[in-house]
């Protein structure tokens, strides 16, 4: 990474959208009046330290760096992106298992962000996590009676005997055995113990829950049972999910709002439908590209993204929009003046289109890319998309961003290159 | 149960003369707690230039198989019986010096965690070299301008500087690669991919099977692609094992499998996945129940405590007896030779459950 990193943008860009926020202070993602659930701005840096005696900070790794987004009552919000894009840091920064470095995060109208853990003890029943290892998220020594009537002891809500016959309706609720009350992790199966983990979790009827790639530790079959429990207990118990996941075709099932992350930052958040139909970002375009479809011929007709290296060093991301070192649009399709602007001036995460927010200078619609024909959207809805944003969404040539579905090597039809 | 006889492929011309040949095999491991049959029965084909890629869920076997191949049973308790044919020679009744002459040499293995399956003591340059030694009598140095070869040719930049990197410098994407050149640096003529990508992200998975692909075509070598995700075996493979219980429960043309698949169990891979390239389910379908234990086996079809289909055989086959794996006789549809299914449903009935039942619903 040859340029440094530039405050200074172009006028009328506004870096990190602080300039564009509402009356509220908070970011466009953000601003919903009804939600349970706000996150503005959120970071988190880790910092690396230097020397014996006196440690001084010489860097940060900055694993979450500005995430803005909000969550309703009910709701499932999804979170994708590859390894080290800052999810699974996002969600336990949200979850104050991490504490945040700036930002803030609004749960119920209160910003829990620098709660103390005396503070956080009492809104523990409304926030719980699903973690992805059934392995290692079990106390091995414990009972399961004991693991998911833990939570029922710590806030005291329950008398022992009541705690038995809770935890025993909620085994049962999730696909359990009752009469295991008393048997160890060890004696269940992976997709089992993922079941006592979601049964630890909703045993306090939380009105939130942070699900750290919940089911990408297990077999495909028991995926799916899992992945139908977690969307029954969501709509018995009205919870809200946020859902982490670098599996793209989960998250398109499970949620009903996706954000796209990458180094940090939220590429693209949108509706479920909408993000995969219409996807905007050549980010969420490369990652969509890059998901084999279980379909032959499919598989063969599908023009593939692939990204060039690796991911860059979340301690020093590149300048401007972070990524514009991978960006197959940037190396293929923009000039040089484009460029210079792609590497200088970070892009917002904007709205583009109705409910369709993207991080992006050059954002364009693909369709094609849009895994399918019969995708859940339909066509007029796509259209009227289009149409919508027609107006409001004009790239730097002059076109209407969201109206040309093309490829991005539009004079090219060789497949894009290995990468070296 | 495990007394029926050798089947034997429906397709013509195979047997020992296909380039890789696994006849019967079967994987028995005794322990404490009785027999463990993790590969009980399994006969598959690799041409050269051709992919096989082996499905199941984690303890249909699959991995066992590989390792058999290898020859990396030997000195454990292992019980293997059956052919594992070669390019014309038995590896199962080898001794293991003999086995070691193969391994690395003409067949090669690309495992699932490329951390734990380098070296980290020693420099990734070196681990190849190594690889390259074992099997070829040159100086260190060839050796050494080979391994920056490889490392070249699987997209390393600056291999000559990077050559004497550790492992933990390079990224998760590089390490496989790096895992592919050491495969490689000898031209094996038999690559063995366990899990290759698992571990890896969608992007980079893309990259890393971009690059087997061309290394195919460059190799005309015969690649076995392990792994549990339909969407890899669909982009790469041309025929596919799908593995339960120990046991090949379906195999054909890749095809057959996502077009024209008739077992029960491949019908419920399929509908239990969402699926980025249909219409969102609104609910996923499920294989209800566990995976079988390969201690007590279940009687009959290993799939039949958790098969949906069981009202469509008469009488108690189902739990009683256990299926051959049959030809499913579909003559005149292309691709459909050497298509074979364990299962007790009369074939036309397979196929209208497909066709009105799971096909609709996917």
């Amino acid at each position: 990474m040859t340029h440094t990193a530039t405050e200074q943008t172009p006028s009328g860009q506004t870096p990190n959208g602080t300039s564009q926020s509402s009356p509220s202070g908070l970011h466009p993602a953000a601003d919903d009046p009804q939600a349970l659930l706000v996150v503005n701005e959120l970071k988190k840096h880790f910092p690396i330290k230097r020397g014996i005696l006196i440690q001084r900070q010489v860097g940060a790794v900055k694993a979450v760096d500005g995430v803005s987004f909000s969550v309703r009552e009910g709701e499932t919000l999804g979170l994708v992106g590859e390894s080290g894009c800052g999810k699974s840091t996002t969600g336990r920064v949200i979850t104050k298992l991490l504490e945040p470095t700036e930002g803030l995060i609004r749960f119920e109208g209160r910003d829990i962000a620098h709660y103390s853990r005396g503070r956080m003890r009492p809104l523990r029943r409304d926030i719980q996590m699903i973690f992805q290892d059934p392995y290692s998220s079990l106390n091995p020594r414990h009972t399961i009676g004991t693991i998911v009537g833990a939570p029922f002891r710590i806030q005291d809500t329950k008398t022992e005997r009541g705690i038995k016959a809770e935890v025993q309706g909620l085994m049962e609720r999730v696909g359990l055995n009752p009469e295991h009350y008393n048997r160890y992790p060890h004696e269940f199966s992976g997709g089992q113990r993922q079941r006592i983990g979601i049964a630890r979790a909703v045993a306090l009827r939380p009105k939130l829950i942070v699900c750290d790639e919940p089911v990408s530790a297990l077999d495909v079959s028991i995926q799916a049972q899992v992945v139908n429990l977690l969307e029954d207990l969501q709509s018995e118990y009205n919870l809200a999910y946020i859902f982490v996941a670098h599996d793209l075709s989960v998250v398109r099932h499970i949620s009903d709002r996706v954000a796209v992350m990458y180094l940090g930052k939220i590429m693209e958040l949108a509706d479920r439908d909408v993000l995969y139909s219409a996807p905007m970002h050549p980010y969420t375009h490369a990652l969509m590209s890059a998901v084999p479809v279980p379909d032959p011929d499919k598989e063969s007709r599908r023009e593939r993204i692939l990204l060039i290296g690796d991911l860059p060093s979340p301690i020093n991301p590149p300048s401007g929009c972070v990524f514009h070192t991978r960006c197959p649009k940037y190396r293929e399709l923009l000039g040089e003046s484009e460029r210079e602007h792609c590497r200088n001036a970070v892009p917002a995460l904007e709205l583009k289109a109705p409910g369709h927010f993207a991080a992006c200078h050059y954002p364009q619609v693909r369709a094609d890319i849009a895994a399918a024909e019969d995708i859940g959207i339909v066509a007029e809805e796509v259209s009227a998309l289009e149409t919508s944003s027609d107006g409001e969404v004009v790239d730097a040539s002059g076109n209407g961003v969201a109206g040309s579905a093309g490829g991005y090597r539009r004079d090219d039809s060789a497949p894009p290159t290995t990468s070296h | 149960m495990s007394t029926q006889p050798i089947e034997v492929d429906a397709r013509p011309g195979t047997g020992p003369t296909a380039f890789l040949s696994v006849r019967d095999l079967r994987v028995h491991f005794p322990t404490d707690d009785g027999l463990v049959k993790s590969v009980d029965g399994l006969t598959f084909d690799v041409e050269r230039g051709q992919t096989v890629g082996i499905v199941g869920e984690s303890g249909s076997g699959k991995s066992v198989t590989s390792q058999a191949i290898l020859g990396l049973h030997k000195g454990s308790r292992a019980q293997i019986t059956g052919e594992i044919w070669l390019d014309g020679q038995e590896l199962v009744g080898k001794s293991e010096d003999e086995i070691r002459s193969f391994r690395g040499n003409q067949m090669a293995m690309i495992f699932q965690d490329p951390l734990s399956s380098l070296h980290p003591f020693y420099s990734v340059g070196r681990q190849i070299s190594e690889a390259y030694l074992v099997h070829n009598r040159v100086s260190k140095a060839v050796a050494r301008k080979r391994a920056v070869e490889m490392l070249n040719r699987v997209g390393i930049p600056n291999a000559d500087r990077r050559y004497d990197d550790f492992p933990h410098q390079f990224s998760g994407g590089m390490r496989q690669r790096a895992m592919i050149a050491m495969a490689l640096v000898s031209d094996p003529q038999l690559l063995i991919a366990d899990e290759p990508t698992t571990a890896l992200d969608v992007t980079v998975q893309a990259q890393i099977l971009e690059l087997m692909k061309d290394l195919q075509r460059e190799f005309n070598s015969a690649i076995i692609l392990i792994t549990h995700d339909l969407g890899v075996v669909a982009e790469t493979c041309d025929s596919v094992v799908v593995m339960y219980g120990g046991q090949c429960v379906e195999t054909g043309a890749v095809d057959d499998i996502f077009y024209r698949p008739e077992m029960p169990y491949t019908w419920g891979l399929l509908t239990s996945m969402p699926r980025m390239d249909r219409t969102r389910q609104q609910r996923l379908q499920p294989i209800p129940g566990q995976p079988p234990s390969l201690i007590q086996v279940p009687s009959g079809c290993v799939f039949h405590p958790r098969c949906r289909f069981r009202d469509h055989v008469r009488g108690d086959a189902c739990t009683t007896v256990h299926p051959d794996l049959l030809p499913t006789e579909q003559v005149g549809l292309p691709g459909a030779i050497g298509h074979s299914v364990r299962c007790h449903i009369e074939p036309q009935e397979r196929r209208r459950i497909w066709v009105s039942d799971i096909k609709p619903g996917l």
